[in-house]
This record gives C-alpha cells, structure tokens and sequence, in this order.
C-alpha cells in the first residue's frame, strides 16, 4: 500500500464530500432540479472515493474496483451532469 | 473485450466530450473564470474515457488504467470543480 | 445594437433579484461587475414597468420581483426568441410609429430582411400598422406586456442554462 495511493484516494474522497455539501447549500439556496442532479453526481464521486479507499484494506472492495461496475458509476456521474446541463 | 465495457467506455468519452463542448462555448462567451476550471475538469474526464477506450486495444495503457495511479485523473477533477466552486 | 445589450442587462438584474430577493443596489453592482449608477438607471426603468419593486429599511432599498410568467405568455414570446425580430421590436419600443425606411437606417439588417420580419411580426399580432400621408407607420402592441415578457422569461439556451447552473454551485 503506497503512500500516494492512500494520499490520492483519501483526496478523492474527502474533496467529492465537499462539493457534495456545497452543492446541498446550493441546493437548498435555489431548489431547482438541475443542482439537483449534480449533487446526486457529487453524491457518486463520494461513493467512488469510498469504495477506492475501502478497497486498500478490503478485498471484496478491491474485486469491486477491478470490475466494469466501477466504470458504470463514473458513466453514471456524467449522464448526471450532462441531464443537469441539458435541463431547462 | 467485453460488451458492456465497450459501451460503458464509448458513453463516458461521448458524454465528456459533449459536457467539455458546452463548457467551452460557455466560457467564451462569458469569460467566467469559473468555467475555465469546469471547462478543464470535463477534459480531464475526456482525456480518461480517450485512455479507457484505447487501453480495451493496448495491455500498457489497460495496466496504467487499472491501476491505483488512475485516481490521479479523478483526483485532478474534483481539485478543478472544487476550485471552480470557491471562484465567483 | 445598444437596445439589445440594455434588455440582457435588465434581464441579468432582473434574474438576479428574481434568484436573491431583497438585494440592495450596490450588491447588485457588486455581482454585476457594473458601475453603481448603470444598475441604478436600469434598475429605474424596471420599476418604471411594475417589474420589480423597492422596500426601504435598515438604512438601504432593497429590490424583490413582481409577478411570475405564465406558459400561455411564455408561448407569445415565440417569435421573439429569435435575434432580427427581437430587435426590431426593442427598436419599436423606443421608437413608436417608425416608417420602414427609419428602422432600416437605424438597423443594421437588409431591406427584405426587415420587410419580411415587419411582416410576420404584424401577422402574429406584434405589432400595428398605422398608415398616415400614405406611409406606413409601426409601433408594438401591447408595449407594456410586451416589455414584461422579455425581461421576466428568458428562452432556453444550453449555454447559458450551463452557465448558471455553475453559478449557482458556490461557496459564499
């Protein structure tokens, strides 16, 4: 387990929860379904930096990262970017 | 090479290439400086789904994606969409 | 030309206070990035239209919208979503009873062009014809509702809607 890793993956995680609460600030600010979407995202990004920073000390995490489950979120967390971009 | 990864790759690099388009048309047209750091982040989304996509043809690039250094790519967007919302 | 960049900016100020209620004037400059007395003229003109409306207190006026579009208004405004109609009815707005060849020497459009605009905007209710010494002459209808709908709805536009949708993700 590589000091950077650990590094990278605790930034991951630690900087996704962050634009996770200021986009529930925005959220509650403007109450529209486009901040919406895009704290979902945040939301997945959170759950990302989770599973990546499990994955160092779990195994179970670590098949889960060696999967295209794993990709699929990072899909996910466009198509929910891009449905906040589009929306009127 | 299977299905899903084919799709899951080509979505990604298709929905980071739209989201980037958009963010850059925005940002010439209101020289936002927040959008630059949006704009930035949607490449560096771009850039993984492009390495993704070419690592299903190419093993060295599919070990580089595989491994822990490939946070490095999600490290460098949440910095950029973090700095984007600390800038007016 | 300069019709045009006015409306966007009283559209700026307009969204702005519609998203943050109670602004007062130099916060709005502030956001803006725009000079104290530019936003205090527009700011005039919208309360001028019944648009927006001021509250004294706590030693500053403060600024709350008034009203809300409908979708059957929303629906009006069709036809103007498009550049060339646009300004010519902002031309019309400040320029009532205009002959062609007036509007053609202030715009920067062609001759065909503006006749074939005059007469879809005439057609779908926009405007009015007046003829006198055998011109005719055009002014907007309803000039007053009109002005409203183009400073409360702004039509959809993916960039912009991106931009805001950045804007409104902030830490402050």
């Amino acid at each position: 387990m590589e000091i950077e890793t650990i590094v990278i993956y605790a930034g991951i995680t630690i900087f996704s929860f962050g634009l996770f609460i200021i986009s529930i600030l925005g959220l509650r600010k403007h109450r529209t379904i486009k901040i919406l979407f895009v704290t979902l995202a945040f939301l997945m990004f959170f759950i990302r930096g989770v599973i990546l920073s499990l994955s160092l000390i779990n195994n179970l995490s670590k098949e889960i990262v060696s999967s295209s489950f794993f990709w699929l979120l990072d899909l996910i967390i466009l198509a929910l970017l891009l449905i906040a971009t589009i929306k009127r | 090479m299977q299905m899903e990864s084919i799709v899951i790759y080509g979505c990604m690099t298709i929905f980071a290439l739209g989201l980037l388009v958009v963010s850059i048309f925005s940002y010439r047209k209101y020289r936002n400086n927040k959008l630059i750091f949006v704009s930035l982040s949607f490449l560096m989304f771009f850039i993984k789904g492009v390495l993704l996509s070419i690592g299903m043809f190419n093993q060295q690039i599919q070990d580089l994606m595989q491994s822990p250094y490939n946070g490095i790519f999600d490290f460098v967007i949440l910095t950029l969409l973090l700095l984007a919302t600390l800038k007016r | 030309m300069k019709d045009h960049i006015d409306f966007e900016i009283r559209r700026q100020i307009y969204s702005l206070i519609s998203k943050n209620p109670g602004l007062h004037l130099s916060k709005i400059a502030k956001i803006l990035n725009a000079r104290i007395s530019h936003v205090e003229y527009h700011l005039l003109y919208l309360k001028k239209h019944q648009l927006i409306q001021e509250e004294k207190g706590t030693g500053y006026v403060r600024y709350y919208c008034k009203g809300e579009v409908s979708t059957r208004n929303k629906k009006i405004l069709t036809l103007l979503q498009l550049e060339i109609p646009l300004i010519i009815v902002l031309f019309l707005i400040k320029n009532e009873n205009s002959r062609h060849v007036d509007i053609l020497k202030s715009l920067d459009i062609s001759r065909s062009t503006l006749s074939y605009h005059l007469k879809k905007l005439v057609k779908h209710g926009y405007l009015k014809v007046k003829e006198a010494d055998g011109e005719r002459r055009y002014s907007v209808n309803n000039k007053e509702g009109i002005i409203r709908l183009l400073i409360q709805y702004k039509p959809y536009n993916l960039i912009d809607n991106f931009r805001d949708l950045w804007s409104d993700i902030t830490l402050e």
